[in-house]
């Protein structure tokens, strides 16, 4: 890929992120607030020509009416529309829990309700619960990267400078690491650790978790990197120098490590943060009332919602472009390594 | 130990093997009674073929390996006290250069990185002094000051090999030992840096020992010249009289398989 | 034969080591099945003590990690506290199906993964080797949770598809050939499932390891004698290329048996995934221990046959083992 590839991938997968720290700024409604007249709404139709044919500059929706025959289904009531506003105050929310605000991008007077990708079993906005949730996905997903690829770093790095029984034993621990399928290792550890703990606590365990899970498999590669490494003419010319152990890993092996650490920090990225949705979808994660993208799709579980309500699946769909970035990022930085 | 030398080395021994108990490997003796002198000023070529054992000595030497008996005296010091087990580079009089000077310099330093390490390590000078100091060098070993913030790849093999002279001159080294450092470098370059090097032990009084599996570029620097074979010390006399007087069956070897001509060369003393 | 024995060994201390671990990660969770129990106000703390007592939950640790190793060996595997039962059969019904699932995605997988990428690598610039590479890329970015409700939702809505379960109540007493074709209906969406989620890193790696082959230098001067393409790349590439591929068969088994607990859940497949989940939310700890150590098993045993395949297979191994 050229470089201007490159360049559009990493500013496309930025963007994203950024999108999912704005959550605050760019979600019309709080996660948590129940619109108990719309459970399973679908998401608003968005409109730029009205009943009569008039073209709007302004998009504009209109309020939805529960249909007096069908219990459940609503339509939209064409006499009653709202434009819909930009800047609008709404909430109070916390620029990464510091700065108060209250502005949000988007909004519509009541009581029109603008529900973008539609409500839940308890009418609450699934566009606003989306972005949230991407908070504690993707950052699930990055601090159990840094754990994991910390941990892997020091052990792998003791392991392979100091060699002897410390490299053995470590290499031993961690091939049972690497033996066991992740998902059912990932269970076993869930298991070890209380069930019924508070979404904040159940967010840092995760992390620890899956972090801590999987140490092994880049300790390896690092412990083959520092292996090599640590016969370098310009490390021994250190040693020669008199430059102490700590003084060589840190000036002349460590950096021999960096293209490694960043190559696995791109792969292992989305298997955490699909490892974090994997265990809240199952109920072992972050639980209700915090959105995590896992346990919004959990609801899919059941029958009647999975038949009638398509748009619960979207928060599983717009998971496809996160992953893809991530991916397209490690093929680019695998062939430019090749 | 005899004052006047530098270095004396006495019945080196060093062996190969793995010490596991449930599995007995075939023990590899890489140095068998290695007896070498060094005298001040003076350069002393170690000469043999491929896994003689010429590199496991300068190891040991310089303190990255630890023999399992013998001694080394350098300046009247016994290197190896009474525990054997000696920590490389508490003494900095002893410096080592490597063959392949790309593999020697650290890809991600600049030059003048390169050779201000070696201070930075003993944090012996300033920030001041050490800048001072590694433009100094740098003039001496025939590198423009402009290029000190190069990395080692801009540079070509010759200039290489001068960044990694500079560096072990930083900490005013008595001996040198050049483990065939001027193998693989073009022809013309090799007389340069060999000039390089005779000027520095003029001017500044070092030691070298060269260590090869060439003969004739031994010959070209080198007052004394030690032949290795098999982890042994085979032969050990003057230059004049090597190629005059050879003993050992395998210093003939050597001998016949230089080029006529150049033999006749060395043999004249040139 | 001294390497496979040593092989052996080595799983061997593998499954001790998971075993211990897995005991004493869960001996020191906080809360067990008896805790749970004791929320229901009509059953008293002595009823709880006794039946702790009963399952010799009062004992220290090492004692209980000796009576389950000594369970495992009669093969009962310890004791299921919700089901009431000796903990294998339960795992044994259940790991079946799982070995179904799994063995069927297996063989799938491999069918269409080994041809595109042989195809992919000997004609490395036609379109199927682009298509395949897009196609890998999308699905690398579509979780296995994604494949598996997307399908779901396939099913419910077009009625194609079982949306699923194993078997169909309807056909509960009928004939074998009733029953296989009902069961291989049910297999379809899982199988796809897992065969999908597992084809990105199948393809890549084949393509890869028959292009290594094709590009050394003995296919080269086979060339140069004249040797036809396809000859080189069945009689020579090839089998050089089962090295990495046999490898690649031990590590993707891990993978895979996470991706079917996930599927297995998710499509209602009968298999130790839904157990696996049932005992860790209620905390049946001989259930979890025996489920991740039949996991460990079943991932050690495919590594040993990929060792053995390899060792039958390739030369090189044979002669340097010995050495």
């Amino acid at each position: 890929m050229k470089k201007n590839g490159i360049a559009i991938l990493l500013i496309s997968l930025g963007a994203l992120h950024l999108a999912v720290l704005a959550a605050g700024f760019l979600s019309p409604y709080d996660v948590v607030e129940q619109d108990r007249q719309f459970p399973f709404a679908p998401p608003t139709r968005v409109h730029f020509i009205d009943a009569e044919g008039t073209v709007h500059w302004r998009p504009f929706i209109c309020v939805l009416a529960e249909d007096a025959a069908q219990f459940g289904v609503y339509h939209e009531d064409m006499q009653k529309c709202f434009p819909v506003r930009f800047l609008v105050p709404g909430t109070p929310y916390k620029w990464g829990g510091i700065f108060a605000s209250r502005q949000h991008l988007l909004g519509v007077d009541p009581p029109a309700r603008l529900f973008l990708m539609g409500t839940d079993g308890y009418g609450r906005d699934l566009f606003s619960r989306f972005l949230h949730g991407g908070q504690i996905s993707l950052a699930a997903g990055l601090l159990a990267t840094l754990l994991s690829l910390g941990l892997g770093t020091l052990l792998g790095t003791a392991s392979g400078f100091y060699g002897g029984w410390l490299d053995a034993a470590v290499m031993r621990f961690g091939e049972l690491f690497i033996a066991l399928p992740w998902l059912y290792l990932l269970f076993a550890l869930r298991a070890f650790l209380p069930l019924n703990i508070n979404p904040s606590q159940a967010f840092l365990l995760l992390i620890a978790v899956i972090g801590s899970v999987g140490w092994a498999r880049p300790a390896r590669l690092i412990r083959g990197v520092v292996l090599s490494g640590k016969e370098r003419h310009y490390v021994l010319a250190a040693r020669i120098f008199g430059g102490s152990s700590l003084y060589l890993m840190r000036r002349h092996i460590l950096p021999q490590t960096y293209s490694i650490i960043l190559t696995q920090a791109v792969l292992l990225i989305p298997q955490y943060i699909l490892a974090e949705v994997t265990l809240s979808f199952l109920g072992l994660g972050v639980g209700e009332p915090v959105p995590s993208w896992g346990n919004m799709l959990a609801s899919l579980q059941q029958y009647h919602v999975m038949v009638s309500y398509w748009w619960m699946l979207l928060p599983g769909v717009a998971l496809v472009p996160v992953f893809l970035g991530y991916v397209l990022l490690a093929n680019t930085l695998q062939t430019r390594a090749i | 130990m005899t004052p006047e030398l530098l270095m004396q080395v006495r019945g080196l021994r060093k062996v190969y093997a793995p010490s596991h108990w449930w599995r007995k490997r075939l023990q590899f003796l890489a140095l068998d009674h290695v007896d070498l002198a060094i005298q001040p000023g003076q350069t002393l070529a170690l000469v043999g073929e491929s896994g003689c054992g010429k590199t496991t000595l300068a190891m040991c030497l310089v303190g990255l390996e630890q023999p399992d008996a013998g001694e080394i005296w350098f300046e009247g010091k016994n290197l190896l006290p009474e525990g054997r087990r000696r920590k490389a580079g508490v003494r900095c009089e002893i410096q080592l250069m490597f063959q392949d000077s790309a593999g020697a310099l650290n890809p991600r330093m600049s030059a003048a990185q390169i050779i201000e390490e070696p201070l930075l390590i003993r944090q012996q000078a300033s920030s001041k002094e050490r800048s001072e100091l590694v433009l100094e060098i740098m003039a001496q070993v025939g590198l423009s000051p402009t290029w000190k913030d190069r990395r080692p790849h801009q540079f070509s093999g010759g200039q290489r090999q001068r960044l990694a002279i500079a560096r072990a001159l930083v900490l005013k080294p008595k001996l040198l030992i050049l483990d065939e450092a001027l193998t693989g470098l073009d022809l013309s370059i090799q007389g340069q840096i060999v000039n390089l090097l005779l000027d520095l032990q003029a001017s500044d009084g070092l030691s070298y020992l060269y260590i090869s599996h060439n003969l004739e570029l031994a010959g070209q620097i080198a007052d004394e010249i030690a032949v290795m074979s098999g982890g042994r010390i085979v032969e050990c006399t003057s230059r004049s009289e090597l190629y005059t007087r050879p003993h050992h069956p395998h210093t003939l070897a050597l001998l016949a398989s230089l080029p006529p001509k150049l033999a006749y060369s060395a043999h004249s003393g040139g | 034969m001294r390497y496979l024995g040593l092989r052996f060994l080595q799983s061997i201390f593998v499954l001790l080591g998971v075993s211990l671990l897995s005991f004493v990660f869960l001996e020191l969770a906080p809360g067990n099945f008896f805790d749970e129990i004791r929320l229901n106000p009509q059953i008293s703390g002595a009823t709880v003590a006794s039946l702790k007592k009963q399952y010799g939950m009062d004992q220290p640790l090492p004692v209980r990690y000796f009576r389950w190793l000594d369970s495992a060996a009669k093969g009962k595997l310890g004791f299921s506290f919700a089901y009431n039962a000796p903990v294998a059969p339960l795992l044994w019904a259940r790991a079946r199906n799982t070995l179904l699932l799994t063995a069927s995605a297996t063989l799938f997988a491999w069918l269409v993964a080994l041809p595109l990428g042989i195809l992919s690598a000997a004609r490395r610039h036609g379109w199927i080797s682009h298509a395949c590479e897009l196609f890998t890329s999308a699905l690398l970015a579509t979780p296995d949770l994604l494949l598996a409700l997307g399908f779901l939702f396939l099913a419910v809505h077009t009625r194609w598809f079982h949306a699923g379960g194993m078997f169909s109540r309807e056909s509960a007493g009928e004939g074998t050939w009733a029953l296989s074709k009902d069961l291989a209906a049910h297999l379809v969406l899982p199988v796809a499932v897992l065969v999908l989620g597992s084809l990105p890193i199948l393809l890549r790696h084949t393509r890869a390891a028959v292009l290594e082959a094709l590009d050394s230098p003995y296919v080269r001067a086979a060339r140069g004698h004249g040797i036809s393409p396809w000859r080189i790349l069945f009689r020579h590439s090839l089998p050089a290329a089962i090295n990495p591929l046999v490898s690649l068969f031990g590590f993707s088994l891990g993978s895979l048996l996470s991706a079917s607990l996930l599927t297995e859940v998710v499509m209602s497949w009968p298999g130790l995934g839904p157990l696996l989940l049932e005992a860790v939310l209620a905390r049946d700890i001989y259930v979890v221990i025996g489920a991740v150590v039949f996991s460990t098993v079943f991932l050690v045993f495919g590594t040993l046959l990929a060792d053995f395949l390899l060792f039958a297979a390739d030369p090189r191994i044979r002669t340097e083992g010995v050495a």
